[in-house]
């Protein structure tokens, strides 16, 4: 029932598939208040409880399940591949959401949104952005919202910067309805919480 | 992505409730039941059948409210928004976020896929919520829980009926075709509260009469609060 | 049966209006429907003028898709995507194609198709598709493009059945005081644009009809039959009515990143473009030049960026992104004027932090080279 082309599948059922096939590992806890590194670029203290799956340069974090709430930690993202690991640019496939060394903030949020849009989402709306200080890295920060199919509509935010020539980020999502507005606070102070590895 | 199914029911109750929630004198409100009933071709494919689409949607609700008033609850006229609400009407966000809601209990609570914020036993509680907006939908309705239903089956000789029970959508692993189940939760309209889920996967019964849509009916219910 | 009447219920007919029925109810819930008041009434009204007699039996939805379609199902549903919207150039283009639809509608082609392909698997499958895929997850979904495949095979009309439409299509437009030429003027740019295809994704120009050269001919001649044909064109109705959506078309349409058909497009628009309507396209002109990074994009971009700033009314944004661009080829000091020029002409931007930071950057760059 899909195209011929390749394109990542819509994310829910790609996080369900990675929590079923245990990628990485089985999924460990995140405590309160703990220090906890994570694919080894980043360090954050969660002010609340998290369960953790764990996959290549990367992680997923999830409280009730993936679908209603949802950080996801994606790691040494390199020049020209697909900021979602969709492939890598080519002389036969030139074009795409593939991140570049050195593009600019606006830019990479262009690309973030529409590889976002590209799982099948609707209406994504990026919006907000700007510089965050993280020790002596400068990240940037963006909302981002989007509605599904069915037409739930989901908020959250992004936070992305450039270590060593290569792209890090961290998208937090969650429905309207209920669950953003009782989780946002607690990514707030996870994301302030936030230190990168040298 | 059905891992293991099992041959019964599945019956879960809410974590809230040591004993199971008295439903007597209570109201309830199917929302957004949609019944498609479809004749399956010799080539496999599934056809819709109009007549007995209608017959097998007059057949079902009949049963349900049969199956309620054992229980001395009663079915109030299902609750179906009109095209004029829009998507982001609270009432519309609610509805489709039951259905992730039910996706994700069937994914981590049915199919056992881990998540440690819920515990390492298998069979976890059930301690999901829509949250306290779904008193929007009480205050439309009168009802004091919300029966959700959705219930795949397909059959695989000539001439059987094949149902599907339509409404918004759960994740895609869960509307493949060809894939026998059903699940049913009933949420508390005060809370939000998940106090029941099922899940069924035995063969149902003939929706386009009376006594096949009530032997499905009752099936479907079994173990709902009584 | 008259078109749009329905069939009773125990017919097979029955088993497909009700698949119909249930897409239509999706449509209606889609977060992809375009609810903007305005710009409907005008669709609608456009519509309505063509349809003549059968008004009452169709029902619009516009799509926010950046892919050309126009479509309609027997059951009165007819979608008109964003991309249709952007592809044409006044009323007489879209109103040609809205013709050539009703066309299909008003001689029952996809119901008697139906009849023909029953037994066919893939009008069942279709079917299926149809009512399994309402109101799922993916957005994309219903107007997915293997979707519409399927709805091709249910769509893929004779070229007697094609002829029959294009001939309604002229003569409906005909009637309204239309150029006849404007249909064909599309139908080459269109045909322009997926020949430019990357064939790894998706074409802009989706195909419920194919785009052929044998198409043109017979739309060459279809126009030849209407010799008296109006002069008008709508194209001042038409730009004032989809102005306020112009460049979140444009924007959609970059978003899909499929280069070689968008500067086709772009190219094609910039022709008989004016105003802040050129503006726009030369903007985005310059934005895909700037994000394709072929070799020698970044002096076409500057071009484009440049070119836009010459038209009265330009977005101030071109200077923010001719910026980026000189930050692209380290020229750190033409990066900081645009900047400094875009800060001043919209001082209160929403991304005033960012900018400052790259000005910052930039002024810092600058600093060391000296």
């Amino acid at each position: 029932m899909r195209t011929t082309e390749t394109r990542p599948l819509h994310w829910i059922a790609l996080a369900t598939l990675l929590l079923i096939a245990g990628c990485g590992g089985p999924p460990g806890l995140v405590r309160p208040n703990q220090p906890t590194k994570v694919a080894r670029i980043f360090e954050v203290t969660a002010p609340n409880e998290w369960a953790r799956f764990r996959f290549y340069e990367g992680e997923l974090w999830t409280i009730d399940g993936s679908a209603l709430n949802r950080l996801l930690y994606l790691a040494n993202i390199r020049d020209k591949y697909h900021v979602f690991g969709a492939g890598r640019a080519s002389k036969r496939r030139p074009d795409g959401a593939f991140y570049r060394t050195g593009m600019d903030a606006p830019e990479i949020e262009a690309v973030l949104r529409d590889a976002i849009t590209e799982l099948g989402v609707a209406n994504v709306r990026t919006s907000n952005l700007h510089p965050v200080a993280i020790g002596a890295t400068t990240a940037f920060r963006f909302d981002v919202a989007f509605d599904l199919g069915n037409g739930l509509h989901y908020l959250g935010n992004l936070t992305f910067f450039e270590r060593k020539e290569k792209l890090n980020l961290i998208w937090f999502s969650a429905p309207a309805e209920f669950y953003h507005p009782r989780d946002a606070a607690h990514v707030d102070q996870l994301l302030a919480s936030l230190s990168i590895r040298k | 992505m059905m891992l293991g199914a099992c041959k019964s029911s599945h019956v879960r109750t809410s974590i809230d409730f040591e004993q199971t929630v008295d439903l007597a004198g209570k109201t309830i409100v199917m929302a957004e039941p949609s019944i498609q009933l479809y004749e399956m071709q010799a080539s496999g494919m599934l056809e819709p059948r109009a007549d007995w689409t209608r017959a097998a949607r007059e057949h079902f609700v009949v049963a349900v409210e049969s199956s309620l008033h054992k229980r001395d609850a009663s079915l109030v006229p299902s609750f179906r928004p009109g095209a004029d609400l829009p998507a982001e009407h609270r009432v519309r966000q609610l509805l489709a976020l039951n259905w992730a809601v039910m996706g994700t209990i069937y994914t981590h609570s049915y199919l056992h896929v881990p998540l440690p914020t819920r515990g390492t036993a298998r069979r976890k509680p059930l301690s999901w919520t829509l949250g306290p907006g779904v008193r929007e939908i009480a205050e439309l309705t009168g009802a004091d829980y919300m029966l959700t239903l959705q219930i795949n089956d397909s059959y695989s000789s000539k001439g059987r009926v094949a149902m599907m029970l339509l409404g918004v959508a759960l994740q895609v692993a869960l509307l493949q075709g060809g894939q026998q189940g059903g699940i049913a939760t009933l949420v508390d309209l005060k809370t939000g509260d998940v106090v029941w889920f099922n899940v069924m996967t035995d063969q149902m019964g003939d929706m386009r009469d009376a006594e096949g849509a009530a032997a499905t009916a009752r099936r479907l219910l079994k173990g709902l609060p009584l | 049966m008259a078109p749009g009447e329905r069939p009773a219920e125990d017919t097979d007919e029955a088993g497909l209006w009700l698949a119909l029925d249930q897409a239509e109810l999706s449509l209606q819930r889609s977060p992809l429907l375009v609810r903007d008041p305005a710009l409907n009434a005008y669709v609608r009204k456009l519509v309505c003028d063509i349809a003549g007699d059968y008004c009452k039996d169709i029902r619009v939805y516009v799509i926010r898709r950046p892919y050309f379609n126009a479509s309609m199902a027997p059951n009165g549903v007819m979608q008109v995507w964003t991309g249709a919207l952007l592809r044409s150039e006044n009323e007489a283009q879209i109103g040609f194609v809205l013709g050539h639809e009703i066309g299909h509608f008003t001689h029952q082609h996809s119901v008697k198709q139906w009849r023909r392909a029953k037994d066919i698997m893939n009008a069942l499958s279709l079917l299926q598709l149809v009512a399994a895929r309402s109101g799922t997850q993916d957005a994309r979904d219903i107007f997915d493009v293997t979707q519409l495949v399927a709805y091709a095979s249910l769509y893929k009309y004779g070229r007697d059945a094609e002829r029959e439409s294009d001939t309604e299509g002229f003569d409906r437009a005909a009637r309204l005081g239309y150029r006849a030429d404007q249909g064909a003027l599309l139908w080459q740019g269109l045909l322009a644009e997926d020949n430019a295809r990357d064939r790894t994704k998706p074409s802009g120009v989706f195909a419920t009809h194919p785009a052929t050269e044998e198409r043109m001919t017979t739309l060459r001649e279809a126009a030849g039959a209407f010799p008296d044909a109006g002069t008008r064109t709508g194209e001042a109705e038409f730009r004032a009515a989809t102005a306020p959506f112009f460049a979140g078309w444009l924007e959609d349409e970059m978003g899909r990143r499929h280069y070689p058909q968008t500067i086709v497009l772009l190219d094609r628009l910039q022709t008989r473009a004016s105003g802040t309507h050129l503006a726009w396209i030369e903007y985005y002109r310059g934005e895909l030049f700037r994000k394709r990074r072929a070799g020698g994009d970044d002096k076409r971009a500057i071009d484009a960026y440049q070119a836009a700033m010459r038209i009265p009314g330009y977005p101030p944004i071109a200077h923010r992104d001719l910026g980026f661009m000189y930050r692209g080829i380290q020229m750190p000091a033409q990066a900081a004027a645009e900047w400094r020029e875009y800060l001043r002409q919209v001082p209160d931007a929403a991304d005033r932090a960012t900018i400052e930071h790259y000005l910052a950057q930039a002024t810092g760059a600058d600093h060391a080279n000296h």
